[in-house]
This record gives structure tokens, C-alpha cells and sequence, in this order.
């Protein structure tokens, strides 16, 4: 709007002040410019912007912006297309939830050769960024269309991370530091040796919070031939890489780490061997700290306000390295009998925190049954999700179904039933047996559901999680009536059950 | 039939299509039934009786004795969508005896209307000339005072300076605005809001607010000697001014179109409650664009619906002068999957008919616009480009940017939206020439 221009600035400052630069334009609009009367200053400079502002429109030819072509890559086998019918269900599966369900869908997509919609790519893209846990399956659902959309929007990246084998080396010299992180990740995943000598080469250059997170990525693929790297990283400057290392040596019951820590320990601890009967247990935390200690990482002074004792404080960062096995062979005894010996024992603090936290490191089996079975609900030292999961689906399955039975109050239902969804991993359901007696139990608890908001969504996740072949039973026998909540609630678990029946309908 | 997308696309807002999905489950539906274009369902809700609903699929014309003042109401919708999904749950028979009775009560009532309109039409006295005259003057004089006074306050601000034009309070345009309304000139009232936007648009705000006072200033002009222009032009210019024919006079002296027409896009706008629906048809022989208008308030609640990639056969009738406003006389069928024949690739076609529309009535404000075109993020804006060269920005909410973006897979799709001459903001978009619609607007920007 060259005309506009000149108009423009006269008009900024008033035409009362400067006189409007009459625009000089050649051609059709020009001429029609001359036939404005130019008495009244103001109303001429009016119609001329008019004039020309129309022209302008009329004539207007957008504005050339030469772009590459960036073409999403097609599909290398070929995709069936999910029926027009399913796509209103796959968006509302993106924007309802939960993510169980969502795991569902995209995976069933996936492993029956459908083409993720198009349209519903970006929700589906969200549903990743939400969670976590959620993106292997957004990735594997999206195919190339989607990781090439992906590639165009930073909050997306995490699907085009490492998008296919060979490109982590490339990633890993090139990307930012959640690239790298998800690359090392994958190598670790392939080949754990190489990985771990990209990891030791880039430790020198590295800033300490960077330095941590990689070494994190050693939990993937953990084995003793990390452990002169790992021994290194206790002298580490940065603290965080230090506990880090600590945590994956404490990990790795063979590691010489847990065999120093076992042999400070066995100093303390006295079996009496009394004939006929079993052996006598008893324990005495060190008197004095001794020095060599703080090389693996042991602090002689408690936290401030901790409830410990210097010496039971020594006690338990001793022990939480030790291997629970240790304990066994050293005892002769179970893991449930060494609980009820801890708790008879002056130092029971110290000793239960310690294996808590060494349950959680070894992920032993048969320490976390003994953890479920001797504490009640409230008390104890480790949440009870990551005790059920340590343990494989049935014996969790079985612990859950006890903890909930032992209950009578719907509130430790509901947050046991949390755990054990929590524990169970996207992708997978419970067993028919064990959701169907939770079924019963929820059924009990229906009314209870209206005036707890936390039960009302666990009724949603427990029918995202139960097996297929409880969907048919799981969908009949709902009260028609009751308050607007419990009816919401039931729609709400019938709404997922449609869904899944409907994606098992797709052919494969 | 539609498709579930559709159907969804038919909710007046978000809450209706959620509870909708809500009461898919057919256990809540003591009752369905179907018949060849109708279809009927018992719906239990919270009181005793159930509630009844029947649906005539060739309108779809929704019928429900809930309570709810939402057109369609839930249980419509989700009526339509157990249609599409659980085809197997409707029993196939004569309708129930109440839906028989809604049917033939709609029947009654459409043919006395008929009856009516034939009778008015064939007796059709107007009103008497004089006292419609006398009306017409009335109103002409109140509009032109009101023209006086917009252009004295132009010629104030030209001459003052636009300079602080953008830090004006609301309230100094909300003062102009509101005369303009009371003068019964809503379309100079617009321009007004116009130029507040413009003033509010940021790098190089002066040109875009000179531009629009100075056409504001032709159409001034224009109703200054409305008696010496054409009548064609005279049409427009009363348009333009927010005084248009009214609906009777549409009905009786605009042009006639009878044929199939293609539904190319729907969008809507609300302002201070009141929402205004646009209904863009292509005529399939015809080739003639058309411009529904309706509006509604406080609900997006219209007596028609028209679902993007289907098609109505109908009688339009044109408004006089060009503003591509129709009205719709009758509907005879509708709702048949049809894909509309778009122009060609280029662009060429839909910015020729953009220029010779706006030689015709440079007081357009919009225009529809088609072609295929490239979807991408540029400069966190969102723009479409005809095969990578010419570009256009688009005014479109990112979460649509993003869906348009991974249909196309980088390719040119078809796109149709309206133009406004600085932005397209896209209706409906088609993963491919003749394929179905793939995309409609989701989110207002």
C-alpha cells in the first residue's frame, strides 16, 4: 500500500499540523485519485486512503516466501486406516484418560497395523508430554508422520528423541542434554560397554547436575564391569554424582562396596550359637567413627533434626549398603524373623530404615512380602507402592487383594488399589481372578464412591486395568439409579469399557 | 447418515457432546428403534418417565422431551452417535406411536406453512405503500445523522492525529460505536470496532486504520447519494450500513436458486452473546457461492443444519446487490455425503474472484477462499503456502494449526476458509482432492 504510506505519516501528526502528501500514483489509481475533490484537506486524504486501500485489497498478489519443502516420509509397510467410526473414540480416549486406557489404544493400534489418525496426531503427541510413561506407546502408535511432526515442535521432541537405531552416536555428539540423556539411555539399552565408555569420556566436560543424570542412565544394563567407573565417581567433586554412584554400587550385592559395608557390619553384629535352639542375633553399632569411612561416602554427624544418634546413624548408612542376603546367611534366619528380631532390638530404627531402603536398591522379592506382611497399612518405612512393585504380578496381586481384605474402611481400599494400578505397568493388565474380586469389593463400595473423589477415580483406572475378560461381567449389573455422582462414575466406567471393546473389535 | 465427527460437529457446545458420550451405553436406552430416514430412542434419565427422542436423519431434525434448552439436546446427539456405532441395538419397524405422533405433527405444521406462504404469495398485498415510505424516510434520516456525525469525528481525528489512537480507553470507540447503534447503523458501528482493532494490531497499525477509516469514508460517500447509484450498488451500500433488506423482501424479490448444494464450510462468531453462524454453499452445477447467515442467543441453537461435506438440495434466494447473502427457502433433502469439486490448484481463481467481488462491493469483509495450500509454523504464526512459494497468514487456534499441519504431511491439501484480505481463517480442509472432509475448525481463535 505504497500510497498509504506518505497518507500515513501526515495523518499520524494531523493533518492540522502537516499538509497530507497527496500520493503520486501511476495507472487506473492514480486517475481516480485525480477526480477527488481536494477542498476540504481532510476528507480528501480520507478518500484517497479509501481508494487505495480497496485497490490494494483487490490487487493484492501474497507475498512470495520461498520455503524448502519439508515432506513427512511415508510409512514403510504399508498401514491400515482406523475407521472413520473409531475416530471420535480415539479422541476422546487422548482427552479423557486415563493413561492406562491411552497405553490401550495406541499399542493395539500399533500391534495390528493400523495408521494412528492424522488429525488426532498432535492430542495423541500431548498425551506423551503429560506422561511419562505414556511414550514408548505414543511412539510406537504415531509412525513416521507423527515423529516427523514431532520433529517441528519443542514440546515434542521427546517422540523424535532417538527415533530410530544408529542415530543415537549422532544424538549423543549433537543433541541437547535430554537428547543425549534419552540416547545414552538407548545405547546403554544395546550395548552397555560402549555406552559406558561415551559416559566416561564426556565426565571431564561435563557441568555436575549434567555429570548426575547421565550417570543415572547406568542403572540401565547394571553390571559389576561398571564398577571401576562407578568406584571413581565416589571421589566425584559434585555431591549429587557421588550418591548417585553410592545408590548404584549399594544396588549390586556383589559389589566390593557392598562388601566393605558388609564387613564394617559384621564387627557389630554377634551370633551366639545355643545348642537346640536357634542362633541368638545381637548387635552393637561402632563406638567411633572411623576415618577410612568417609571415602565410601559414610557422614560421621546426623542430619540436623534427625531422630538418630551419631552411632545409629553410622549404623544405618552402614547397613542400607549391605546385601540383605548378608543378613540371612549370617542369621540362618528369614527375612520375616530378622523384622521381628530388628524390632525386639534397641537400634530397630535405624536397622527397618536401613533395609527399607536396601529392599528398594536389591529389589528383593522375598524382603518386600516380608515388609507387606508385618506392617500394617499406615506404618511403614517404605510407600507401599514401591514395595508391591518389587514384586512379580501374582505376589503383588495376592498382597494387595490380603491388604485390602485386612481393611474395612473404603479409604485404605482405595489407596491400596492405587498402589497395585500404580505398580502395574502401562501396557499390561491384572489377572482375571484378581480383578474380579476386586470387582466385588467395588461394587461394595459404590455409594461409598459419591463422597470420595479418589475412589470415584480409581473405579476409572480399575476398568482401564482389568483383563479383557472381565469386560463383558464388568459391564452388567450397575444400579440405574442412584446420586449424580455414582451414576457419573458408572457412566464413566462403562464409557471405558465401550472403548476397549471397541478396539478389540478391530480386526488384526 | 453422518459420521460420528460430524454429529459431534452438530453440539451447540463442548458439555453437550461430553454428556452425549456419556449416554452411549445402549443399557440406558429401554427403547430404539429405527425406520428408514427416522430414527427414536427411550433415554432413562434422572426422573421416572424416560425421554423420548426421535430424529428425522434427513434433515437431521432432533426432537426430545427433555428440559434442556440445547439444541440438539444430549440425548439427540447421542441417539445419532448410537446410530452410527451400535447400529445393531436399533430394532428396524414402524415408529413408536409417540414418534409417529412427532413426525406427523412436524408434517402438519411444515404444509400449513406451505399453504400459508402460498397464500400470502398469492394474495400478497403490500402494506400500505405510504406508511412503509413514510418508515423507510424515518429510518434513512436517522442513519444519515448518524453518517453526519461518524464523519465529522473522522475528519476530528484525522486532523488531530492518529498518534495515540492505540492508548485510547475502550470507552472512547465503545461511545461512537453505541450512537451508531442507536442511529440503527450497525454496519457503520462495525466499521468503528474495525478501526479499534486495527489500532490495536500492532507494527504498522497506522496504514491498516487509515485503510479502514478511508473506506469507511466512501461508504459514507455512498449513503450520501444513495439516490443517484445504481440499484444494484444501492443494495450493497445498504448492507454495508447494517440496514439490509429484510427477510420478506429477500423471500420475495430475491433471485431464485433451486439445486444441490455443496456445504464447503460453517463458522461461528460470537459477540456480547450473540452468536452469528455462516453457512458457505457452492452450488453443484451452478458453481455460485452462497452465504447463509443465521444468528441465535445465547445458544448456538438454528433451525437447519448444514454439515461440511455434505450436501442439500435447496432453494436459495439471492439478496439483491452482491453480498452473496442467501436465504434459504426450502430444503428438500439433505445430509447426503457429497465431496465438493474445489477450484484448482492454484490460487489464481479465488483471488480473481476476491478482486472482482470487491469491484463489485469494496465493502466486503470477507470472502470465501479455496485452493490447495501447505500448512506450517513460521515465526510462531501460522501461514499456508502455495506450493512453497505465495503465502498467506492463517488465523487459526494452534491446536487446529497443529492438526491441519500433520494432515498434510508437508503436501498441499485442499484448504476453504474465508479470506478477510490480511488472514484466511480455514473452515474445512480435505486430505486430498475428492476425498472426504479430513478437518473442520475446532477452536475459535
Amino acid at each position: 500500500m505504497s500510497g498509504l504510506d506518505s497518507l500515513a505519516a501526515s495523518a499520524l501528526v494531523g493533518t492540522g499540523r502537516r499538509a497530507p502528501d497527496w500520493p503520486d500514483l501511476p495507472g487506473e489509481v492514480g486517475a481516480t485519485l485525480s477526480k477527488i475533490d481536494r477542498e476540504n484537506a481532510e476528507k480528501a486524504a480520507l478518500q484517497a486512503a479509501g481508494v487505495i486501500a480497496v485497490c490494494a485489497l483487490a490487487g493484492l498478489e501474497p507475498p512470495t516466501r520461498m520455503t524448502e519443502a519439508d515432506l513427512s516420509p511415508e510409512d514403510t509397510s504399508p498401514l491400515r486406516e482406523v475407521p472413520a467410526a473409531l475416530h471420535p473414540r480415539l479422541h476422546d480416549i487422548c482427552v479423557e484418560g486415563p493413561a492406562r486406557l491411552q497405553a490401550e489404544a495406541m499399542g493395539c493400534l500399533a500391534r495390528r497395523g493400523y495408521r494412528w489418525p492424522a488429525r488426532l496426531l498432535p492430542m495423541a503427541l500431548e498425551c506423551g508430554k503429560r506422561e511419562q510413561a505414556l511414550r514408548p506407546f505414543v511412539v510406537a502408535a504415531i509412525g513416521r508422520r507423527g515423529i516427523w511432526l514431532a520433529g517441528q515442535n519443542s514440546s515434542w521432541t521427546y517422540a523424535t528423541g532417538v527415533a530410530e537405531e544408529g542415530q543415537e552416536e549422532e544424538t549423543w555428539r549433537h543433541g541437547t542434554h535430554e537428547q543425549r540423556k534419552a540416547a545414552l539411555g538407548a545405547m546403554r539399552g544395546r550395548d552397555a560397554a560402549a555406552a559406558r565408555i561415551w559416559l566416561q569420556d564426556a565426565i571431564p566436560t561435563e557441568g555436575a547436575r549434567e555429570r548426575a543424570a547421565l550417570v543415572a542412565c547406568l542403572t540401565i544394563g547394571l553390571s559389576t564391569e561398571d564398577e571401576p567407573l562407578l568406584e571413581t565417581l565416589l571421589k566425584d567433586k559434585s555431591k549429587e554424582v557421588r550418591q548417585t554412584s553410592l545408590t548404584l554400587l549399594s544396588s549390586m550385592p556383589g559389589s566390593s562396596l557392598c562388601r566393605r559395608m558388609a564387613g564394617r557390619l559384621d564387627a557389630c553384629l554377634t551370633v551366639t550359637k545355643k545348642l537346640l535352639r536357634s542362633a541368638a542375633l545381637s548387635i552393637e553399632p561402632p563406638e567411633a567413627f572411623d576415618p577410612a569411612w568417609a571415602g565410601d561416602l559414610i557422614e560421621e554427624t546426623p542430619p540436623k533434626g534427625s531422630k538418630y544418634g551419631a552411632r545409629a546413624w553410622w549404623l544405618r548408612q552402614i547397613a542400607r549398603s549391605v546385601p540383605l542376603e548378608w543378613w540371612e546367611a549370617k542369621s540362618s534366619m528369614t527375612p520375616e524373623k530378622l523384622l521381628d528380631w530388628a524390632r525386639s532390638t534397641d537400634w530397630k530404627d535405624a536397622i527397618v530404615a536401613a533395609w527399607a531402603e536396601a529392599v528398594q536398591l536389591q529389589q528383593k522379592e522375598s524382603w518386600a512380602e516380608a515388609f507387606l506382611k508385618a506392617s500394617p497399612v499406615e506404618a511403614g518405612p517404605l510407600p507401599f507402592d514401591r514395595l508391591l512393585s518389587i514384586l512379580p504380578q501374582t505376589a503383588r496381586e495376592e498382597q494387595a487383594l490380603a491388604l485390602m481384605r485386612r481393611s474395612v474402611d473404603p479409604a485404605p481400599l482405595s489407596a491400596t488399589l492405587s498402589c497395585l494400578l500404580q505398580a502395574l505397568p502401562l501396557g499390561e493388565t491384572l489377572s482375571h481372578n484378581a480383578a474380579a474380586q476386586i470387582l466385588i469389593m467395588l461394587r461394595g463400595v459404590l455409594e461409598v464412591s459419591a463422597y470420595d473423589l479418589t475412589l470415584r477415580g480409581q473405579f476409572v483406572e480399575f476398568a482401564a486395568a482389568a483383563p479383557e475378560s472381565l469386560i463383558d461381567a464388568m459391564s452388567k449389573g450397575w444400579p440405574a439409579e442412584g446420586s449424580p455422582s455414582v451414576l457419573n462414575t458408572i457412566s464413566r466406567i462403562l464409557t471405558v469399557l465401550d472403548h476397549r471393546k471397541d478396539l478389540y473389535r478391530l480386526p488384526s | 447418515m453422518l459420521t460420528a465427527e460430524q454429529i459431534l460437529a452438530l453440539a451447540p457446545d463442548d458439555s453437550s457432546s461430553k454428556s452425549a458420550k456419556g449416554l452411549l451405553n445402549p443399557a440406558k436406552w429401554p427403547t430404539l428403534g429405527s425406520a428408514e430416514t427416522t430414527i427414536w430412542g427411550e433415554c432413562q434419565g434422572s426422573g421416572s418417565n424416560p425421554y423420548q427422542v426421535v430424529i428425522d436423519l434427513g434433515g437431521p431434525n432432533f426432537k426430545c422431551t427433555c428440559p434442556s434448552r440445547k439444541f440438539p439436546c444430549k440425548h439427540g446427539l447421542a441417539l445419532y452417535l448410537l446410530r452410527v456405532q451400535k447400529e445393531g441395538s436399533f430394532k428396524a419397524g414402524d415408529p413408536a406411536p409417540w414418534a409417529l405422533e412427532w413426525l406427523n405433527a412436524r408434517q402438519a405444521r411444515a404444509e400449513k406453512a406451505e399453504a400459508k406462504k402460498a397464500r400470502t404469495e398469492e394474495t400478497a398485498e403490500p402494506e400500505d405503500p405510504e406508511a412503509q415510505a413514510r418508515r423507510e424516510r424515518q429510518r434513512l434520516k436517522r442513519i444519515l445523522e448518524g453518517a453526519a456525525e461518524v464523519e465529522r469525528w473522522l475528519q476530528d481525528l484525522m486532523r488531530q492525529g492518529l498518534a495515540d489512537l492505540p492508548s485510547r480507553p475502550a470507552s472512547f470507540w465503545q461511545a461512537m460505536a453505541a450512537r451508531l447503534v442507536d442511529a440503527q447503523a450497525t454496519g457503520l458501528s462495525h466499521w468503528v470496532r474495525q478501526i479499534q482493532s486495527a489500532a490495536a494490531s500492532g507494527d504498522g497499525w497506522p496504514q491498516r486504520v487509515l485503510a479502514r477509516m478511508g473506506r469507511l469514508q466512501l461508504l459514507l460517500d455512498a449513503i450520501g447519494r444513495l439516490d443517484e447509484l445504481p440499484e444494484e450498488l444501492r443494495h450493497d451500500v445498504r448492507s454495508a450500513v447494517g440496514y439490509p433488506m429484510d427477510k420478506e423482501g429477500v423471500l420475495r424479490l430475491g433471485e431464485r436458486v433451486s439445486e444441490t448444494w455443496r456445504v464447503l464450510g460453517v463458522s461461528h462468531e460470537e459477540s456480547e452473546r450473540l452468536w452469528e453462524r455462516r453457512v458457505w454453499l457452492q452450488g453443484a452445477t451452478s458453481r455460485r457461492t452462497a452465504l447463509v447467515l443465521d444468528f441465535a442467543h445465547g445458544q448456538r441453537r438454528y433451525e437447519q443444519t448444514f454439515v461440511p461435506g455434505t450436501s442439500v438440495a435447496a432453494t436459495l434466494s439471492f439478496a439483491p446487490g452482491f453480498p452473496l447473502r442467501a436465504l434459504v427457502v426450502d430444503v428438500r433433502s439433505s445430509a447426503d455425503a457429497m465431496t465438493p469439486v474445489l477450484e484448482e490448484e492454484s490460487w489464481d481463481a479465488s483471488l480473481d474472484a476476491a478482486a472482482s467481488a470487491l469491484a463489485r462491493n469494496p465493502w466486503l469483509t470477507r470472502w470465501p477462499f479455496h485452493g490447495h495450500a501447505v500448512p506450517s509454523r513460521r515465526d510462531g504464526g501460522w501461514f499456508a503456502s502455495e506450493s512453497s512459494s505465495r503465502s498467506l497468514r492463517l488465523r487459526v487456534a494452534d491446536e487446529d494449526g497443529w492438526q491441519l499441519r500433520a494432515i498434510s504431511g508437508g503436501e498441499a491439501i485442499p484448504i476453504f476458509g474465508e479470506w478477510s484480505g490480511d488472514a484466511l481463517r480455514p473452515l474445512t480442509a480435505w486430505a486430498a482432492r475428492g476425498a472426504e472432509v479430513a478437518w473442520t475448525e475446532t477452536a475459535s481463535v
